[in-house]
């Protein structure tokens, strides 16, 4: 090997390393994005979220309510007393009649009105954004039903009878909603059951707060909507096409 | 004289009741505990009989609010590992001479937990089993992460076993 050859060499091999020195914190970013380890808490470096496209979304299609029932362990009875966390709205503008369809489930508010009704702090919001009961201290007063804007959250009336699924505790007395799929958001999945499911891949899941991410993409580029917007509760969940 | 009296009275009455009161504990049945899977449980079976209650609620608060899903001391684990088939093959922890309620009826103490949880173990049980325990002491060692204040006493540096308070 001649002296050129040994330049060379150092020359190729330097250039390996400093490009390795900046791709990874690049790929760091990337993992730490989109899954922590098991015994990492949630953080407010992220806010799981969902934009909902209406334009998109099919009257009479209920493959996400569906998919919601069969992940969660739901009946899919749509009775008054039967648990729902999604429920399929249809909307009509009456001057126009132009007709919407869209999916309405907890808007895992930043400031909910459950979790400030909550008599025993069993409505809360975790660190990363999502709303949730703790069935272990709910004790089914449903003060945080009345608040809800969105009619999100329902109480079970009647005992499951250990039909429930092994990753998603329910029960008889307790209030519960749309958990944005935190089991598959915990396990890293990056994705709920409803967005999985839609045909037309009107729900998008992601983190409102990753710039890189495709929801916070598309809010930056399209213009989007909350529901009930005037109570400035800055929801997680938005809507396009409304 | 005459308390001392009494007390001699008092205790041989005492000593004559003993031989029933140890036949009387003889009619309870004792619990039947089948084997789980796998070797040994996350912890050593004397402090899971004791303390196991104290493990899991700290376990599901740190679920609950941290998403924190480690899997030695919850109760997903228990279930997957302890749940013996019942009369028509479905695996269970609930039933009479399977793992939870055969003690929890012996000891007479209800048992909640399945209220809400499922009492089946999750579809891949054996894949996740976890019963070849990879580190059995410590259990959560750190510090907590910040989050919620529900539970400042576990924000400290503190161990499992040193949350629940136990004398081994």
């Amino acid at each position: 090997m001649n002296q050129f050859e040994q330049y060379r060499r150092r020359f190729i091999g330097g250039a390996l390393a400093a490009t390795g020195a900046v791709m990874a914190p690049g790929v760091m970013l990337m993992q730490v994005a989109h899954s922590r380890a098991p015994e990492e808490g949630v953080s407010s470096k992220h806010r799981w979220g969902l934009l909902i496209d209406s334009s998109k979304c099919a009257t009479g299609c209920n493959d996400c309510v569906t998919a919601c029932n069969t992940e969660n362990g739901l009946s899919g009875e749509t009775g008054l007393q039967d648990p729902q966390w999604i429920r399929k709205i249809e909307l009509t503008n009456n001057n126009t009649g132009a007709t919407h369809s869209l999916p309405m489930m907890c808007q895992h508010c930043e400031h909910p009105p459950c979790v400030d009704v909550c008599p025993t702090g069993a409505s809360f919001k975790r660190a990363d954004g999502i709303v949730l009961v703790d069935r272990h201290i709910c004790i089914g007063c449903r003060y945080c039903m009345m608040a809800c804007p969105y009619k999100a959250r329902s109480l079970v009336h009647e005992d499951l009878n250990d039909t429930q699924l092994a990753h998603m505790p329910r029960g008889k007395g307790c209030v519960e909603s749309c958990t944005l799929c935190m089991h598959k958001v915990d396990r890293g999945d990056g994705t709920t059951a409803c967005a999985e499911a839609c045909p037309e891949k009107a729900i998008v899941f992601g983190d409102l707060n990753d710039p890189s991410c495709e929801i916070a993409q598309r809010l930056a580029t399209y213009a989007s909507k909350e529901v009930r917007a005037d109570l400035g509760l800055n929801t997680g969940v938005r809507y396009t096409g409304i | 004289m005459l308390a001392s009296w009494f007390k001699s009275a008092a205790l041989g009455l005492m000593v004559a009741l003993l031989p029933l009161a140890q036949a009387g504990a003889g009619d309870v049945p004792k619990p039947v505990i089948q084997k789980g899977e796998g070797d040994k449980c996350v912890e050593d079976t004397d402090y899971m009989r004791r303390n196991h209650m104290k493990l899991l609620n700290h376990h599901r608060d740190k679920t609950m609010h941290d998403g924190i899903r480690t899997k030695q001391h919850s109760l997903k684990g228990c279930i997957d590992c302890h749940a013996t088939p019942n009369a028509s093959g479905q695996k269970t922890v609930l039933g009479k001479d399977h793992f939870c309620q055969s003690c929890h009826s012996y000891a007479a103490v209800s048992v909640d937990c399945f209220q809400c949880h499922s009492s089946k173990p999750s579809g891949n049980a054996a894949a996740q089993s976890i019963m070849p325990a990879q580190s059995t002491q410590g259990g959560t060692a750190g510090p907590r992460p910040q989050g919620h204040a529900r539970l400042p006493l576990i924000n400290s540096n503190l161990t499992v076993k040193g949350v629940a308070g136990v004398i081994k």
